[in-house]
């Protein structure tokens, strides 16, 4: 077992060098590098170039690489990752996922595939004794090496004024700024070294291993299961977690020779990044960069150009076979691969969830197909359908890292997922079994059909699937599900506040995802008429996924243009290297892409609205609403709803936030919750709408205990609210802004309502978004953007999505932040309105003083988390207590001091 | 309640002609805000060298924004900002605060996963350790509770001690003008006294203060001149002796002292009139 254990700390110091590494320029830059493994590539052939094929001496060709190609590459990535601090999170994997697909391919142009490259040790090769096992001083040095790496870094963080900064620049990098060290410079140190330590490791790594573009690159997916095991966080455990994955790894291939297991050895740090995700307390692993907000709808073609260039792009498509010649498999291909992208599209485009492993579901798939089809000879259509339904639960299993944490986790585990099935499923024989024949995948024969067996025939099926597959894409974007997946993107907080589950929705979008791309596996599989593992590489995960983003306009024309890009252009583009090339492209592309700011992505606007001219159709902010009839305004038949907060205690550590505050906001009433900034209104706010647990106290909705619902579940059982920082779906219209209010609480937890429902609940919900629509003054902006409006207008929206749910007790939290006098007048009145009519309840939490003493009926003061008044707003704003409180005189003193109690002091 | 300002001369007052002085900080007509709501529209203040200006105003009305902008973490649609004669607009916040400039953001501006020694390290602009070392030895006398703390991790001190923590910078960087971003929120009382009277020694060093406070009588004894913002527009810049307190209650809580709403403006009716309605009769 000790040779195993050497060799396995031999590894273990280079996965846990590139972990560390990785982790640094994490945690400064906010940008998870996905090409972190493609720069120790590069450096591993810079290092063959110049030793092997060059003669240089080893120890020059070292530090050359590593001392200069290392802190080069470091500079490039942090300008591609400068301005990323403000993008979604598909754009910021995006950028980094482009760097590895150039690099990947420009080293298999320069460098090609046929021959075997290695490099030898190129350490003495001395040898020790050690409890019986022989150690060389090679290993003795890379496991020296990163070591010193580690504690000479760990050193730096304390001694160094540059690294104690990177320690402050993940703390708070606006405050760096303002006491005088630029962040920027501070992140380009962190890269340099980041990207030198990943230099080293491949350096390091290269004598071991076979010289090949992949294998290094995946090196990254080793040094994520060590960062897993640091959390992201920590630098000494990310070295450890390094170590025990390379430790674990040399055991399994001690004890693991054959079946299923002789592939755990080379895929265990996927499978302890996969473990770790889904087993890890959420707050170790809390995403520390914001969600970015869509704030523009997409440009959209008007549906006169869309629909004639279809209908010619499908004249085109029915003379294929008359032209197509020897290139009509690669045509029927084409068409499987417009339905991968327009699954990867649902997931990503839509839903804003990044997926890595799309050509695993093609796999399963068609790995599933060739079992039912050829070994137990079911019907063709029926083989198809169960394929794609037995990758559904991949997906839903998938899903639960989304679930549990945020996007960027489902990003890796979704990559290493990918991953895992190569090494360790793919040659298994319910899979592609491991002769390296692969499986057969026939095509349908039902002459009944016209489908014959023919290449014809089976290309007019594929593009009737297509179109199938279109048009139900087409119609989930406009069902329910389509909304629901939208606002998601949007705002997943504001989602869940209309009673939607939210992870119903995430996991049903994936499952959906998955089901189309298996059976985009099985017909692209069928075109060929076989299909083995090596035609499903993990690395084309990258690939689909960089192009879903890169490619311009709404479903179906960016999955037809991807398609085309990927499957027709090296069709007729011939030569060997055509798939590198344009693999260098899509990844140049999306790098250019990503550093793009977002107001100069998409169509450019001299061109839409050229476009638009051609049709006479309105700019999107200013469209006439449309001239169908208004559905009728009808209010919701609900009874007012009591909210009780009693005795309410909220700690966040140390600090006391609110120390025993009880409000109570009765059916057809207005009750204000104000106070001084810090005094912990918004938190006990958070407390009652679940966002917080607090400590003690109880919560009830009409006597029903709310203490272990979240948000969505209150939300269901009639709590509504409204957010300071507004949550809204800002690229939707304001008309399916105050629908999902609606809709929301209906989708609830059922995933059969997420995706459709009835005509008649369809009408009630328009009729209640245009009851709400009219009482807030929105009529006119219905059918405008929510985006493009004003603070004053989006504060209304939101209270307009309150209003137009099932809910019979609102939380308003601060609505006039942001409003002028005229505008905070007229909101007071629209909360009075619908008071009197409908009997809810509000729980109103304000600075505006002039508001509150205008619309609520009882009002609770808080000051430092405690209660010190309540009264009517006429008897609050004479009080003294109140007034010292704003005004910070020694009454407050007195005030605190009276109510901690008189043996308590008051502490600093 | 010590009056603080007795500790000051103020500069109004000494009777000696005034020479027009150039201001050491300097904001014209800025422009600005967050996204498509515009926060501020078209403000003007000028800082006098060695002077304190108070900024009030309601929740909302920019005073925090304002702040930023200066200092440049926000950038502005329109308008400049001067600071000791030369135009710092296109400059990058930590080129300003090189300059001399020093903002104490509110929440307690500190590292809180550093240690007290590292804050105070990362409090001064690289290549200026010369001065450090004096600097460190006047912020400890000052403050002598974080001298026991040095190797203490910043999160884990009380709000008070964090908050000192935060301005010690204020004199470790010998800056000529000061922002502070409600450095009193939250605080007892006791503290709050503390706090202020470190500012007031940090004003007779001659550094200009900006000061947001929402407990306005404490700012306003210590100021000289006060800046009362209204939903992103100057209401009044002037004097803090002609600025009527009634007034200035009646601006936050929007109702008047005794408890009468003030009349809803009529239709038409234009902004408040700097000037004339916040002054004292």
């Amino acid at each position: 077992m000790l040779p195993f254990i050497i060799a396995g700390l031999t590894t273990g110091s280079v996965y846990a060098l590139a972990g560390v590494g990785l982790v640094l320029t994490y945690k400064t830059s906010g940008v998870f590098n996905f090409a972190h493994g493609a720069l120790a590539t590069v450096s591993a052939y810079l290092f063959y170039t110049l030793h092997v094929e060059h003669g240089m001496p080893w120890p020059i060709a070292a530090v050359v690489c590593v001392c200069v190609a290392g802190p080069v590459l470091g500079l490039v990535l942090e300008q591609i990752t400068r301005r990323l601090s403000n993008v979604s999170l598909a754009i910021r994997v995006v950028s980094t996922v482009g760097v590895l697909l150039a690099i990947q391919a420009i080293v298999v142009i320069i460098y090609g595939t046929t021959e075997t490259r290695t490099v030898p040790q190129y350490f003495p090769a001395t040898e020790f004794h050690i409890g019986g096992a022989v150690v060389t001083l090679g290993q003795i040095i890379i496991f020296a090496v990163g070591a010193a790496a580690t504690v000479a870094l760990y050193v730096f963080f304390r001694v160094a004024r540059t690294g104690v900064a990177m320690r402050a620049v993940v703390d708070d990098s606006a405050l760096l700024d303002i006491s005088g060290t630029s962040p920027t410079g501070v992140r380009r140190w962190a890269w340099i070294i980041g990207v030198t330590f990943a230099s080293a490791s491949g350096l390091l790594l290269v004598p071991f291993i076979n010289l090949d573009s992949i294998t290094l690159t995946f090196l990254v997916v080793a040094a994520f299961g060590a960062a897993a095991i640091g959390a992201f966080r920590s630098l000494p455990l990310t070295y450890l977690g390094g170590l025990l994955v390379g430790i674990g790894a040399a055991l399994c291939s001690e004890y693991f020779t054959s079946g299923l297991l002789s592939g755990l050895s080379a895929s265990l740090p996927f499978v302890v990044l996969f473990v770790v995700l889904l087993v890890s307390p959420r707050r170790w692993l809390a995403e520390r960069t914001a969600v970015v907000r869509r704030d523009r709808a997409e440009w959209t073609a008007p549906w006169q150009v869309q629909g004639s260039f279809g209908l010619v792009l499908l004249v085109i498509l029915c003379l294929v076979p008359s032209f197509a010649g020897i290139h009509l498999a690669d045509y029927s291909q084409f068409l499987a691969m417009t339905i991968l992208f327009l699954s990867l599209g649902l997931l990503v485009r839509s839903s804003g969830q990044v997926s890595l492993c799309h050509v695993t579901f093609m796999a399963i798939g068609v790995c599933a197909f060739a079992q039912l089809a050829v070994n137990h000879h079911w019907p063709w259509f029926l083989a198809l359908l169960v394929a794609g339904a037995i990758a559904m639960p991949v997906g839903a299993l998938l899903a639960i890292p989304a679930i549990r944490l945020s996007g960027l986790y489902l990003a890796l585990a979704t990559f290493g997922f990918g991953l895992l099935m190569q090494y360790m499923f793919y040659t298994e024989n319910f899979m592609f079994g491991s002769t390296g024949l692969g499986v057969e995948v026939p095509m349908p024969n039902f002459p009944a059909l016209g489908l014959d067996g023919s290449d014809k025939s089976f290309y007019y099926l594929c593009l009737v699937l297509t179109i199938l597959v279109t048009g139900i894409v087409i119609m989930i974007s406009r069902s329910r599900l389509g909304r629901l997946s939208r606002a998601l993107a949007d705002s997943p907080r504001g989602l869940a506040t209309t009673g939607t589950s939210v992870n119903v929705t995430r996991v049903l979008i994936f499952c959906l995802s998955a089901f189309l791309a298996a059976i985009a596996g099985v017909l692209a599989a069928g075109a060929i008429g076989q299909a083995s593992g090596d035609s499903y590489p993990p690395i084309q995960s990258l690939v689909y996924f960089a192009l879903v983003i890169i490619t311009l306009g709404g479903a179906p024309w960016y999955a037809l243009t991807a398609a085309a890009g990927l499957m027709i252009v090296p069709s007729y583009l011939t030569s060997a290297n055509t798939s590198n090339w344009l693999q260098v492209i899509f990844g140049l592309t999306a790098i250019a892409y990503a550093m793009t700011p977002p107001r100069l992505q998409g169509m450019p606007p001299s061109v839409a609205h050229r476009i638009d001219q051609l049709v006479r159709r309105r700019p999107a902010g200013a469209r006439r609403p449309s001239a169908a009839p208004r559905p009728a305004a009808i209010a919701p038949q609900t009874t007012g709803g009591s909210l009780r907060a009693r005795d309410i205690r909220v700690r966040f550590g140390g600090l006391v936030a609110v120390d025993g505050a009880s409000v109570e906001a009765p059916p057809g009433r207005i009750t204000g919750l104000i106070g001084p900034n810090g005094a912990g209104k918004t938190t006990m706010f958070n407390a009652c709408s679940g966002l917080i647990t607090p400590s003690r106290g109880l919560i009830t909705i009409n006597d029903h205990s709310m203490s272990r619902l979240g948000p969505a579940a209150r939300a269901r059982r009639g709590l509504g609210r409204t957010f300071q920082q507004m949550e809204l779906f800002d690229s939707l219209s304001v008309r399916e802004n105050v629908e999902l209010g609606a809709e929301g609480g209906n989708a609830g937890l059922n995933p059969v309502r997420h995706l459709t429902s009835t005509r008649r609940t369809r009408h009630l919900v328009q009729n209640r978004a245009s009851d709400a629509i009219a009482r807030c003054d929105l009529t006119e902006l219905a059918d405008r953007t929510v985006g493009s409006l004003s603070t004053g207008q989006r504060r209304l929206v939101e209270l307009a999505r309150c209003l137009a749910g099932p809910f019979r007790i609102l939380l308003l939290d601060e609505p006039s932040s942001g409003l002028d006098r005229a505008e905070t007048v007229r909101f007071g009145e629209i909360l009075e309105e619908a008071v009197a009519e409908r009997g809810i309840g509000i729980l109103l939490v304000e600075h505006d003083m002039a508001l509150v003493t205008d619309v609520c009926d009882y009002v609770y003061v808080l000051d430092f988390g405690k209660p010190i008044f309540q009264g009517s707003p006429a008897e609050v704003m004479s009080s003294p207590v109140v007034k010292a409180a704003y005004l910070g005189d020694d009454e407050v003193e007195r005030a605190a001091t009276a109510a901690a109690g008189p043996n308590q002091e008051v502490s600093l | 309640m010590t009056n603080f300002s007795d500790a000051l001369p103020d500069p109004e007052t000494t009777g000696k002609p005034s020479a027009p002085v150039e201001p050491v900080l300097r904001v014209s007509n800025i422009t600005a805000g967050y996204g498509r709501s515009t926060v501020l529209r078209d403000v003007s203040i000028d800082v006098p060298p060695g002077s304190i200006v108070a900024l009030l105003g309601p929740n909302g009305a920019g005073k925090t924004t304002l702040l930023r902008a200066v200092a440049g973490l926000l950038r502005p649609v329109a308008g400049a900002v001067w600071l000791g004669g030369a135009e710092v607009t296109k400059l990058a916040p930590h080129q300003r605060a090189r300059a001399g400039l020093c903002l104490i953001p509110e929440g307690r501006g500190i590292f809180r996963n550093l240690t007290v020694r590292e804050n105070l390290r990362m409090q001064v602009a690289p290549g200026a350790n010369g001065t450090a070392k004096d600097g460190t030895e006047r912020v400890l006398t000052t403050f002598p509770v974080l001298r026991d703390r040095l190797g203490q991790t910043a999160g884990t001190m009380s709000g008070g001690q964090q908050q000192l923590l935060a301005l010690a910078r204020c004199y470790l960087t010998s800056p000529r003008v000061v922002m502070l971003d409600e450095v009193s929120m939250g605080l007892a009382p006791k503290v709050v006294d503390e706090i202020f009277s470190a500012i007031v020694t940090l004003a007779s060093s001659g550094v200009a203060l900006v000061l947001v406070e929402q407990y306005v009588n404490r700012a306003l004894e210590l100021a000289s001149r006060a800046v009362l913002l209204d939903r992103g527009t100057v209401a009044y810049a002037g004097p803090t002796r002609d600025l009527d307190e009634a007034a200035v209650l009646r601006g936050y809580l929007g109702v008047d002292v005794d408890g009468v709403p003030p009349a809803s403006p009529a239709v038409g009716e234009t902004a408040v009139d700097a000037d004339q309605s916040y002054a004292s009769p």
